[in-house]
């Protein structure tokens, strides 16, 4: 996917979009290319599954790497009646259960997800995303924190999403990228 | 939202002073490791050099086996969150996204919203916390501390104007 041309200015506060996706008909998709001209990277998703389930979970991938298990997350739960905590390590993809409505959810309701990468350009630590997941669906849902490690310390140039089953996003879902500038940026 | 002032500690915490007054609300982003801190060390500070009994907080986290929540008052400090510390992956940094609503109100108590998580791949620390600073004063200073910054870290402090 392209990335539009993006210049800071003062118009743009600190807040810079990126690069904006409809996701509609497709189970993954990457923003590549990434400026590395910001401070942090901050993705937000507005997004629903055509999974026949009423959750679908996200997971997401940075620099096409998908293997050697360079992933690992920690997640805080809420579903309305109690709350968990749960953990992967050593896994091959960005994966923290961050589930959005899916397609035997009431149809129109859509998942929100905000994702803060800090410090995506640094080349001496590793990645960390913090996560901020809903997926109210009337009667049941989930809200979520979670946090992935990327254990890498190579600049982030790409930064992938998808269904964790393979199924489509829905016609209405939508990624946007930004980038967070810093002062002299 | 407008960035304000850019910090990248190598040791002892950071302090942002003189911070305008010409915004409604605050937002400090941090990057985190302590060098003498052990894993989930928490980011503690104050506001305008305020060492008394005026803190509370309130956090509900998870650790990846289980949830906890606790509470106290009368404390004396802020907390914005958790710092990776000695005893996590070597590399591994927190994210810390703190809020700092209407911070120079002269009229209200100042509560400061923390999202925050440090994951160590088999070990990690994920949640929420709310502080009060129980002061009606503007906030024209933060020092914050997670018992020494160790180099890579970074803390980013913005402004956020409303219409």
């Amino acid at each position: 996917m392209a990335i539009l041309p993006a210049i800071a200015s003062p118009m743009h506060g600190a807040l810079v979009p990126i690069s904006f996706i409809n996701l509609g008909g497709v189970s993954q998709v990457t923003f590549s290319n990434i400026p590395q001209a910001y401070q942090d990277l901050m993705i937000v998703l507005n997004i629903r599954s055509t999974q026949s389930a009423t959750l679908d979970a996200l997971d997401i991938w940075l620099n096409g790497v998908t293997g050697s298990g360079l992933y690992s997350s920690t997640y805080l739960r809420g579903d309305g009646s109690s709350a968990s905590s749960n953990r992967y390590s050593s896994v091959n993809i960005g994966y923290a259960q961050n589930n959005y409505p899916a397609a035997s959810s009431t149809s129109g309701i859509f998942g929100t997800q905000v994702i803060h990468l800090l410090n995506y350009t640094n080349t001496t630590t590793y990645k960390t995303a913090l996560i901020r997941s809903t997926a109210d669906l009337n009667g049941s849902g989930q809200t979520q924190v979670s946090v992935d490690l990327y254990r890498s310390t190579s600049a982030v140039t790409s930064f992938s999403l998808g269904s964790d089953n393979g199924a489509n996003f829905a016609s209405g879902s939508t990624a946007e990228l930004f980038g967070v500038r810093t002062v002299n940026q | 939202m407008y960035p304000i002032a850019t910090a990248n500690p190598t040791t002892g915490g950071v302090t942002f002073t003189s911070i305008p007054q010409t915004f409604t609300h605050l937002q400090l982003r941090i990057f985190s490791r302590s060098s003498s801190g052990s894993a989930g060390q928490s980011i503690s500070g104050s506001f305008n050099s305020d060492s008394g009994s005026n803190y509370a907080y309130h956090v509900l986290g998870g650790d990846g086996g289980s949830t906890f929540s606790s509470s106290a008052a009368t404390q004396t400090n802020v907390y914005f969150g958790w710092s990776a510390g000695t005893t996590n992956t070597s590399n591994a940094f927190s994210n810390c996204i703190v809020d700092i609503l209407d911070y120079a109100n002269t009229n209200k108590y100042k509560t400061v919203k923390t999202l925050t998580g440090i994951d160590s791949n088999g070990s990690g620390l994920v949640g929420m916390w709310i502080s009060l600073w129980m002061s009606t004063a503007a906030i024209t200073s933060i020092l914050l501390n997670p018992n020494n910054f160790a180099t890579g870290s970074t803390v980013q402090l913005y402004g956020i104007k409303t219409a």
